[in-house]
């Protein structure tokens, strides 16, 4: 709770100026509002003391005019101070978690399923922004006139005062013992809207399959199934909750009984002690504090929801991304030159063993391919180079200088790494291949976005295309092929000129034509430079001096091409089998 | 590229250099007041860029209000209890004024005579039915409030069934042109906003009259007069609200409208998060995220310019109507006209009455904004809900008792994605029962596209796809689909199990079968040595499962299907490794015994034992035949093949 508050109060003290001018704006209004009821108190008295006339009565009414006038402009003023505050600070919080979560690795992403992220960043922080928001100008709001009307109540009757303070306590108390069940609830009814969304958000980008199978029944049926469950919890929390204003009405009810009765007994028995005017205005001014003290509960309610939500965000937002710049990390390297040696390097999850002991090294200006049977590790030496995962035992070096000291941007502005799948933007085909590079209008940087699409042998496909390079694509580039997803990834990453050039079985959705015409132009750019080739298929290490295979995360044959053919070992094995198949086909 | 080095940019220190807050607002700030006109225009468009048809719209309304229709004994006495309520609520004030006048003041007869003792006896008995009541009144709200919760639950529960069922029928077209962040938003936060009217807005509406007609009732029967000064100032009231919540309208629609902005970018952001590191974007997507939710500031700012200026005015009217009060009641005691003298107690009494009758209004405008809140999100989901099926169901569809033969005939078939981007030209072609038929081609040959036909995820322009001699239009979809089994190019892998996967959450299929399917495809070995087997848990999207593994489970889920036309994707196999990929081709071998079989496919060698082999090339049949009838005709066959096999002869000699 007390972590809540410091955490919060860093991102209501950037509005100093709006949240204070608020605050004294609300003194203004509590001061006001408790005012009319003392003018009409006031009049009443006027009338039984037959001192009302039609001159006088426009004194009252015009304190009465000039009171609500004063009460309604600083409602206004402070809505506009404190709750445009508060949508500023959602936007400060939305701006921090996005920046967070552009540092956490892809283990992050891996355990956070994105609708729960989603809701989150919804739900949640709808949450949070309520409670520096609302919350605090109705808090605020609640403790002035609180103040002020027990301060007027006091010099009407002390007595009155006592009791109606007598019963105060016994509110609040009630009030929270049914917040802290509100609250438990509540907690299970996001968690269920978390597991609704995100199963929503996973049928809806799974719907190919979703229909390709037919299956849609079955997934309207846990849809239900979810959804009977958030009924439920929704269901139980409206047991606690639902009571707490009917009971907060019957509270005050009893407040009043008790106070028409004492106050009724004193003004009609001791005869002086208490006008009829000082006791109406004594019950007007606590019917005045009714809907104050009432949201008293929703505030608590409302803080009580954002600090749970503030806990969430905030467990997010100590999410250490375990690969990071740190203490190695060695500023002045700025530049890769390209040269990756592996020392030993041994990768384990909990007891399994993904990758034993390989070494291997790799010159600048070498390609170098890597195959291997489906689950052999050879993805896992990508992301051993990427750094977004860590060897376990074993170094990796990049131009003979441990990974861990190069800092993360410089090895990945170096680095092209053209995934499996890639993932592409909702952006034009234009914006996706320049994702690397910055944006400007410049003829430069169109002209390289065609070159580096030709190179990829995308162009003639995008030149098809009704905008050509400006054409956008869908969410996840759904109107291209596996094939042209693949090629424009490769354009992506060449565009940078990396250093270390990635092929992550990146070729694989393409037809050999294309692949062999791929290869051929990357020899030219990657001059100098060392291209690393994932691949199942041998034909795509046509550039590759070397070769490694990796077999249960072993490095169990290299060398070249000839080299492994005349090894006899799996490499040799394979090739015989793809030459059979050529062969068949040449039959 | 001699020039490349230009395009680069300069070194940045990302993870240091980061802009701030004040930064990224600033220059914002600076031209808030400039965008405010177009804020307000946005308003009148939703995000697909429709104007709104009408600013309240009953049409709307009354959808909405239908679906409160299998509930309605629950309404009626939900309604019963409110209307209860309201008729206790306006009783206390009338109490007070009672025991003012009658025994605490005591100024009229028969109470002037009255001992005080008797008084206090009044009083104590006036002061025991106003406990009374408060209890009655305690049960009633309590009941009504749960009574209206579950109402909202429910009818809430029924939309997003609704919604997630009509999404699930919407043609395939439909999800490439749509973010799936939309979508989401129409299941969450919109849906929200209708129950928030159901239960806040509707009932709280009712409640609200109610109360107002209770008020009204206990008013004039004490005094007509005074009731009608009280209520004189609500025309003006009412024509100031009505201003206020056409501007408070358009504010919230282009809220929801840049709400729904932001989450799409931040769902797509979040997906592709490894993207935008491994390409240094970081900053940039941030910069870009900071844009779209500063013009989401900008519609909040905008939203409560207008809102502040709601409850104010309900205020100041408020105050103008106790001075009303005040003034008829001085001129009544104290003025010429003593026709009904106003008592203490009255003036009292209709003090409160006129707060109380303040309240159900003020929140009638609170509710106004829950309407509209829920109006745009309705007008939203109503929309979606209205999405034409292109891909519909006929009326009649045709059985299914055994299956499909397998027969799948192309009539003249024309198709294209988008208006006149013709991807098939009056295509033609046969393919019998039970023969195996695979397509090449280079990409973009349009290939893919025949398999999404034969499946009817997309339906034709012009001609027709026929499966047994009737067209696919005349079938019902799912149940076509059912018997056409597809392996995709994109392994697709849901939250679960790796069982669950396989049998894509069928209970029914047993575990025999499973493993039965995954041996068969190869899958068997790899899934055993996961730590809990066929139990091992799912992460969403797959995460941690290789892409060939992916695959293996792709594949074994449609060999569990066991369906009569099988479509394989060749993209599909591409990430196995080539002893795998023998495993499953020696499988597709296996399967394509007794059933029609149509491979898309890349390589050549992976499709020699077909039957038939047709040659695509922009859309058209260029050849066909089997492969060495193909090869002998010396045309475009030929020659991929030969460029295949070139690639394959010196693999690395190039």
């Amino acid at each position: 709770m007390r972590q809540t508050f410091t955490d919060l109060s860093r991102y209501v003290r950037r509005y100093p100026g709006r949240y204070l001018a608020g605050l004294l704006t609300l003194v203004l209004s509590g001061y006001f509002a408790t005012l009319i009821p003392l003018i009409v108190g006031n009049a009443v008295d006027a009338f039984t003391r037959d001192a009302m006339t039609l001159d006088t009565v426009w004194g009252y009414i015009g304190a009465l005019v000039g009171a609500t006038v004063i009460a309604a402009l600083s409602t206004i003023v402070v809505r506009r101070t404190i709750l445009n505050a508060s949508w500023e600070i959602q936007f400060d919080i939305r701006r921090d978690l996005f920046e967070h979560f552009t540092r956490l690795d892809s283990a992050f992403f891996d355990d956070n399923r994105v609708g729960d992220l989603m809701a989150r960043l919804t739900a949640d922080l709808n949450a949070v922004r309520m409670f520096v928001g609302v919350a605090i100008f109705q808090g605020v709001n609640t403790i002035f006139l609180l103040g002020f009307t027990l301060w007027r109540m006091f010099q009407l009757s002390t007595d009155l005062t006592l009791l109606t303070l007598l019963m105060v306590p016994m509110i609040v108390a009630s009030f929270f013992l049914l917040l802290r069940s509100v609250h438990k609830r509540y907690e299970r009814v996001q968690q269920q809207f978390s597991n609704v969304s995100a199963m929503a958000q996973e049928n809806f980008n799974g719907i190919r399959v979703v229909k390709g199978f037919g299956i849609e029944d079955r997934e309207i049926e846990n849809f239900k199934r979810l959804n009977d469950d958030f009924i439920q919890r929704n269901l139980k929390l409206t047991k606690v909750e639902g009571p707490m204003f009917p009971l907060m009405e019957f509270l005050f009810g009893a407040t009043i009984s008790l106070l028409l009765l004492l106050g009724g007994r004193t003004v009609l028995g001791a005869g002086g002690a208490l006008s009829i005017g000082e006791f109406s205005a004594f019950v007007f001014l606590f019917e005045g504090i009714q809907w104050p003290l009432i949201a008293l509960g929703w505030i608590a309610n409302i803080v009580q929801r954002g600090v749970t939500s503030w806990g969430r965000l905030a467990v997010l937002l100590q999410t250490k991304p375990r690969i990071t710049d740190g203490v190695q990390t060695d500023y002045s390297l700025r530049t890769v030159r390209g040269e990756i040696e592996f020392r030993d390097v041994t990768l384990r999850f909990d007891d399994f063993t993904a990758l034993d002991r390989v070494s291997f090294k790799i010159r600048a200006g070498e390609a170098v391919g890597i195959t291997g049977r489906t689950g052999a590790g050879k993805t896992l030496i990508v992301n051993l180079i990427g750094r977004t995962v860590e060897p376990t035992e074993g170094q990796i070096l990049i131009d003979g200088i441990d990974i861990k000291r190069f800092p993360l941007e410089v090895l990945r502005r170096h680095i092209g790494l053209v995934p499996q799948e890639p993932f592409l933007f909702s952006d034009t085909i234009a914006e996706n291949i320049a994702f690397g590079i910055p944006k400007d209008d410049s003829e430069q940087r169109a002209a390289r976005i065609r070159e580096v699409a030709q190179l990829a042998q995308l162009a003639g496909d995008v030149d098809g295309f009704p905008q050509g390079f400006d054409t956008s694509l869908g969410e996840r580039g759904v109107t291209l092929s596996g094939g042209q997803r693949q090629r424009t990834a490769i354009a992506r990453a060449i565009i940078r000129d990396p250093s270390i050039l990635i092929l992550d079985d990146a070729l694989s959705a393409v037809d050999i034509h294309t692949e062999s015409e791929i290869l051929k132009g990357l020899v030219g750019v990657q001059k100098g430079r060392s291209t690393l080739v994932i691949a199942h298929r041998l034909s795509a290490f046509q550039n590759c001096n070397r070769i490694y295979v990796l077999a249960d995360g072993r490095i169990t044959e290299d060398g070249t091409h000839q080299q492994l053919v005349e090894h006899d070992g799996w490499y040799a094995d394979m090739h015989r089998r793809q030459q059979l198949e050529a062969d068949l086909e040449a039959a | 590229m001699a020039d490349a080095d230009t395009t680069i940019p300069p070194l940045t220190d990302m993870s240091n250099r980061r802009y701030t807050v004040e930064e990224a607002k600033a220059e914002h700030r600076a031209t808030r007041r400039s965008r405010r006109r177009a804020l307000r225009r946005e308003g009148d468009f939703d995000e697909d860029g429709q104007a709104f048809k009408k600013a309240f719209d009953g049409q709307i309304m009354r959808r909405l209000l239908r679906y409160l229709g299998p509930y309605r004994w629950q309404l009626l006495s939900g309604i019963l209890l409110l209307l209860a309520y309201s008729a206790v609520v306006p009783a206390f004030p009338s109490l007070i004024a009672r025991a003012v006048d009658n025994y605490i003041i005591a100024g009229q007869p028969p109470y002037n005579g009255w001992t005080v003792d008797q008084r206090l006896q009044g009083l104590t008995t006036i002061v025991l039915i106003y406990l009374g009541l408060r209890i009655l009144n305690f049960g009633l709200r309590y009941g009504y409030t749960y009574l209206v919760s579950w109402l909202g639950q429910h009818v809430i529960y029924d939309i997003r069934k609704e919604i997630f069922t009509k999404v699930q029928r919407l043609h395939l077209g439909f999800f490439d042109r749509t973010p799936v962040g939309r979508l989401i938003t129409r299941v969450t936060s919109d849906v929200d906003a209708i129950q928030q009217m159901m239960t806040d807005g509707v009932v709280g509406l009712i409640a609200d009259i109610g109360l107002i007609v209770g008020l009204m009732v206990y008013m004039f029967s004490i005094n007509w007069q005074l009731a009608l000064i009280t209520l004189a100032v609500m025309p003006l009231l009412f024509i100031s609200l009505n201003f206020l919540r056409t501007r408070i309208r358009d504010a919230y629609r282009t809220v929801r409208l840049r709400i729904s902005r932001s989450n799409a970018f931040l769902a797509e952001n979040l997906e592709g998060m490894k993207t935008i590191q491994t390409f240094n974007r970081e900053l940039r997507n941030q910069q870009a995220f900071d844009r779209v939710n500063l013009g989401l500031l900008d519609a909040h700012v905008e939203q409560i310019r207008w809102f502040s200026l709601f409850y104010p005015t309900v205020q100041l009217v408020g105050g103008i109507s106790t001075a009303l009060i005040l003034y008829y009641t001085a001129w009544q005691v104290i003025g010429p006209g003593v026709a009904e003298a106003v008592t203490i107690g009255v003036f009292i009494a209709f003090n409160q009455y006129s707060s109380m009758f303040f309240r159900p209004l003020q929140d009638l405008s609170d509710k106004y904004n829950i309407m509209q809140a829920a109006m745009a999100s309705s007008e939203r989901i109503f929309g979606l809900l209205d999405t034409p099926e292109l891909i519909a169901d006929p009326a009649n569809p045709l059985g299914f008792d055994s299956g499909f033969q397998g027969e799948v005939e192309f009539d003249n078939v024309h198709f294209a994605y988008q208006n006149d981007e013709w991807v098939l030209r009056d295509l033609s072609f046969r393919i019998a029962a039970g023969e195996s038929v695979a397509f090449v081609g280079h990409t973009g040959a349009g290939k893919t596209t025949i398999i999404s036909l034969v499946s009817r995820f997309y339906d034709v322009q012009q001609g027709s796809v026929k499966i047994d001699g009737m067209d696919v239009r005349d079938y019902d979809q799912v149940e076509l689909r059912r018997h056409v089994g597809i392996v995709l190019q994109d392994p697709f892998l849901f939250t679960g199990t790796v069982r669950s996967n396989i049998t894509l959450g069928d209970d029914t299929v047993p575990l025999e079968q499973v493993i039965e399917a995954a041996k068969f495809v190869n899958a068997h070995s790899f899934i055993e040595r996961l730590p809990r087997g066929y139990d091992t848990p799912v992460r969403e999207r797959g995460a941690g499962f290789s892409t060939g593994q992916k695959q293996l489970i792709a594949f074994a889920r449609a060999l569990v299907q066991n369906p009569d036309i099988l479509l394989v994707l060749d993209e599909a196999t591409a990430n196995i490794d080539t002893e795998t990929e023998e495993l499953i081709q020696d499988a597709l071998e296996k399967l394509m015994q007794g059933r029609t079989t149509i491979i898309i496919a890349h390589r050549l060698s992976t499709i020699q034992d077909v039957d038939r082999i047709m040659v695509m090339r922009k859309g058209e049949l260029l050849e066909q035949g089997n492969h060495f009838e193909l090869l002998e005709q010396e045309g475009y066959y030929r020659r991929l093949y030969e460029l295949q096999y070139q690639g394959q002869e010196h693999p690395a000699e190039a």
